[in-house]
């Protein structure tokens, strides 16, 4: 028997964690099959969420549930200006893992519809690309394998010689 | 997801029917209804994990091969874990991204990033975030010296710099297009009524349709976006610019069709995509003539081949463009991406044909809404024109142009480096360019405090009795001179509109200036001339400033770009300051005599390095409208510290924030010495100008003058 208000979240490793109905309700997916249960003591079972991921997820939940951040200000920004240097604080601590976790997070994040969490990982992501100086450290950084033949290669640095040239 | 909530109010639903709910198994269901419908995945994408895609995410307590191959990607530690994500994750990240070269470095790094980072909706805001950087470079290439041009120019384009210019013309071409498309509009409904008049005839109705959908399309997208998204995505000054390099083919108000094709790949890719899958998932083909001959036997094994060439394209193209679908639209749009349609075009017959046709009709206009009905077969028939415009996506256009701009640039610098590549010539066209962009006014403006200062000097040694009149003749002089040449700069000058407004305010300034030269002291005493030398040209300015403040002030990317901050930030600095002065002078002080010659100085002052003083007043703008000290200060060091033309623009701002200091101490003296205060009055505040106005006078003299001679010396090299 879950506490009242609380529910059960099961991860795909069977892990069973007790959240707070407001809390799990961050997530828009659980939010909607919530709404569809009559029994609040059904354990929901988060198939594509490792415990281990579940848990930091719930850890971000409960966090911005119980601190609200301001307004944010990119909200408000020109389309195409998208910021990444105003991540709060406690979010950088949070998105400083090793990058199969941080992944795993935007994948978490994108399944269970957070989308605070998965905008800050998306951040943290694209400051990793910022602070690459060559498409090489981009690979050696998120080993990415570089697939192209020479001839593709040759094209493509043909194509993008502007910023490669400086180089 | 609906469907669960049908289910929460049925009360046959046990709790034991929620946990099979809960292992989704009418997922799965649904999954197959989508196989049935001719809807299968991609084998080569399968070893891509899409993580929206609705079966994979779902069904993951059933089939769950992909769950296990993404399982074994992730036990993997020397994986890519960009593998792990979908395009469409990967396009969000993406968009953080505001750096064009770092897209670039992107798109270097695998095909899948090739692919990704080649999106519209990547390269179309930098497209517009830069456009203005590009216009700026534009300017700076179209300049004639290589130290620059005359008055304050060098100073102001740096932040100024067709955006007047741009916002100019904007509203006019809106009008303009709006005319036009209220025009065509009309004879949009014309037509469309045409085509309601020929429905009996089933191959005139094609033919109308055609003909009719061509025309509407141009109108309902012209409409829908020219307004909402054209207008805000492109610089009309860019397109002319684009024109002038032929990036682009035609101009958009002279080409629908160019608009249409921009905002076709910008706006409906995800619509597109539904179209295109709908329609291979029903086997019809691509091109425009399979729908308009299809009786046509021989066509028909034709274009089995086109399609099997399309459907090439098409999975290189869905492949693309999946990737450009918004965050919102993730979950929705990502299986589309991964679909295989080369299974039904081969069994294609007349009737077969037919039938499909018709079939596709239904299902198209069941995907869209009842108003865009005749824009979605449009969009069927438009098919190539699109693949086409993938050609002209921003991207290309962002990196042709800035291709086309590094060129002349790199002739510029070489051009420079010739003459820079003598330490010692570098070392002088350093100084030099510090006083590049206002040479000439700086020139003048030592001339006059010179020979003001000598004029003071006998006065004050030889005690010669002389007129204040003859006090002020080199500033007679200057604003003579100075009118001269803003007139001549406002008409033969290469100026842009922010130039030209300039020299137009410097024209009405120094024609104040002349006019009060001339015609008070013949009738008014020294006050009154004193006073109506300060107020009247600063109502111009002032007046100038606030209309142009107030032109400027709704302007969407206020307080966004730094330029328009710099640029307000001069308005406001000059309007202030000249409002306190009116204001203070005119209504509240009664000795303005005592006070006319220091503030004919400082209005002088103010006047010619009032750019100076939004300059210095910019960076504190930037702070305190961008509501983010940090990313305000980050903003100015940042855009002070690029290069060197920013370091020399940085010197500037300290320079002119010098001057502010220097001039508030004068400001305070003269306050002090307003107020009475004893040792004061025994003691005329002119004379300790005097020295500082001498040295500064000295300094900028020499400085003109040597920048003179080393430009003379650089074009006898030249030449």
């Amino acid at each position: 028997m879950t506490e009242l208000g609380k529910i059960k979240l099961v991860s795909s490793d069977s892990q069973e964690f007790e959240v707070d109905r407001e809390v799990a309700a961050m997530s828009q997916t659980i939010k909607n099959l919530l709404e569809a249960i009559e029994d609040e003591n059904t354990a929901i079972p988060i198939e594509n969420v490792k415990g281990e991921i579940l848990e930091r997820v719930i850890h971000y939940c409960e966090h911005h549930y119980n601190h609200p951040s301001p307004k944010n200000l990119t909200e408000n920004e020109n389309e195409y200006e998208r910021r990444t240097d105003d991540i709060e604080p406690w979010d950088q601590t949070f998105c400083n893992v090793e990058q199969p976790i941080l992944f795993e997070l935007i994948l978490a994040a994108n399944y269970l519809d957070i989308k605070p969490l998965l905008d800050v990982c998306c951040k943290t992501v694209a400051n990793l690309i910022k602070e690459c100086r060559s498409p090489e450290e981009i690979r050696k950084r998120f080993k990415i394998k570089n697939d192209f033949t020479k001839e593709e290669e040759e094209e493509i640095r043909k194509e993008n010689a502007w910023c490669l040239d400086e180089k | 997801m609906h469907n669960i909530y049908h289910l929460k109010n049925n009360p046959c639903i046990t709790t034991e029917d929620i946990e099979e709910l809960f292992k989704f198994n009418w997922v799965e269901e649904k999954n197959k209804n989508k196989k049935n419908n001719n809807y299968q995945k991609d084998p080569t994408t399968d070893n891509k994990p899409q993580a929206n895609d609705f079966s994979d995410l779902f069904s993951s307590s059933g089939c769950s091969d992909s769950d296990q191959k993404l399982d074994n990607l992730k036990k993997e530690k020397d994986l890519d874990c960009f593998n792990w994500l979908p395009d469409e994750i990967v396009l969000e990240i993406l968009q953080y991204i505001d750096q064009p070269f770092l897209l670039c470095y992107c798109s270097c790094v695998s095909k899948r990033f090739n692919n990704i980072s080649s999106d519209p909706v990547l390269w179309n805001p930098l497209l517009k975030k830069y456009s203005r950087s590009i216009d700026y470079i534009r300017c700076y290439l179209g300049m004639q010296s290589t130290f620059g041009t005359v008055l304050h120019q060098d100073i102001v384009f740096k932040g100024v710099a067709g955006i007047t210019k741009y916002y100019h013309n904007l509203e006019k071409k809106q009008n303009k297009k709006k005319k036009k498309l209220q025009s065509k509009q009309i004879e949009y409904k014309k037509h469309q009524g045409i085509i309601a008049n020929n429905d009996d005839d089933q191959n005139n109705k094609f033919q109308n349709n055609n003909n009719g959908i061509k025309k509407s399309n141009n109108n309902n997208l012209f409409t829908q976006s020219s307004e909402n998204e054209f207008s805000d995505y492109t610089d009309p000054e860019d397109i002319k610019f684009f024109e002038k390099i032929s990036l682009l083919k035609s101009h958009p108000e002279n080409n629908i069709n160019t608009n249409y094709k921009k905002n076709y790949s910008f706006s409906n890719t995800n619509k597109f995509n539904k179209i295109q899958k709908k329609k291979h998932t029903i086997g019809v083909q691509n091109s425009n003539s399979i729908l308009f001959n299809n009786n046509n036997a021989e066509d028909e094994n034709n274009n089995k081949n086109n399609v099997n060439l399309e459907n090439k394209q098409f999975d290189h193209h869905s492949n693309s463009s999946s990737s450009s679908s918004s965050s919102s639209s993730r979950s929705s749009s990502s299986s589309s991406s991964s679909g295989n349609y080369n299974n039904t075009t081969t069994n294609n017959n007349n009737a077969g044909y037919s039938d499909s046709r018709k079939r596709m009709d239904n299902e198209l206009r069941e995907l869209s809404d009842s108003e865009d009905d005749f824009l979605l077969q449009e969009e069927v028939e438009l098919l190539p024109e699109f693949q086409s415009c993938v050609k002209t996506d921003p991207k290309i256009i962002f990196i042709t142009q800035l291709e086309k701009v590094q060129k002349v640039w790199k002739l510029r610098e070489q051009t420079k480096k010739a003459f820079f590549q003598d330490e010692q010539k570098r070392k002088v066209a350093k100084g030099c360019l510090m006083f590049t962009g206002f040479r000439r006014q700086v020139f003048f403006l030592g001339l006059f405090g010179l020979m003001s200062s000598i004029f003071l000097l006998r006065k004050m040694i030889e005690k010669i009795d002389i007129s204040f009149l003859a006090c002020l003749s080199p500033m007679i002089v200057w604003s003579i001179l100075y009118l001269v040449f803003s007139f001549a700069q406002a008409l033969y000058g290469k100026l842009d509109m922010a130039q030209f407004k300039l020299a137009r305010g410097n024209f009405l300034t120094s024609s104040a200036f002349v006019v009060l030269f001339i015609l008070f002291p013949l009738k008014l005493d020294g006050a009154d001339f004193s006073w109506m030398l300060l107020v009247i040209p600063s109502g111009i300015m002032s007046v100038s400033a606030c209309v142009t403040a107030h032109h400027f002030k709704d302007k969407k990317n206020y307080p966004g770009s730094w330029d328009i901050n710099y640029f307000l930030g001069l308005l406001v600095s000059i309007s202030l300051f000249h409002f306190v002065f009116i204001v203070f002078f005119t209504i509240k002080m009664e000795k303005i005599w005592d006070f006319s010659y220091g503030f004919i100085f400082m209005w002088l002052f103010l006047a010619d390095f009032s750019p100076l003083f939004g300059i210095s007043l910019w960076p504190f703008l930037v702070i305190l409208f961008d509501k983010n000290i940090k990313h305000g200060f980050r903003q100015v060091f940042h855009e002070t510290s690029e290069d060197d033309d920013s370091k020399r623009f940085s010197l500037i701002v300290m320079f002119s924030l010098i001057l502010f200091f220097v001039f508030c101490c004068f400001f305070l003296v003269e306050l002090l010495i307003y107020l009475k205060i004893n040792f004061l009055l025994s003691f005329s505040w002119a004379y300790c100008f005097i020295p500082l106005l001498i040295l500064f006078s000295l300094l900028l003299c020499v400085s003109c003058l040597y920048e003179s001679s080393k430009f003379l010396v650089y074009v006898s090299e030249q030449l």
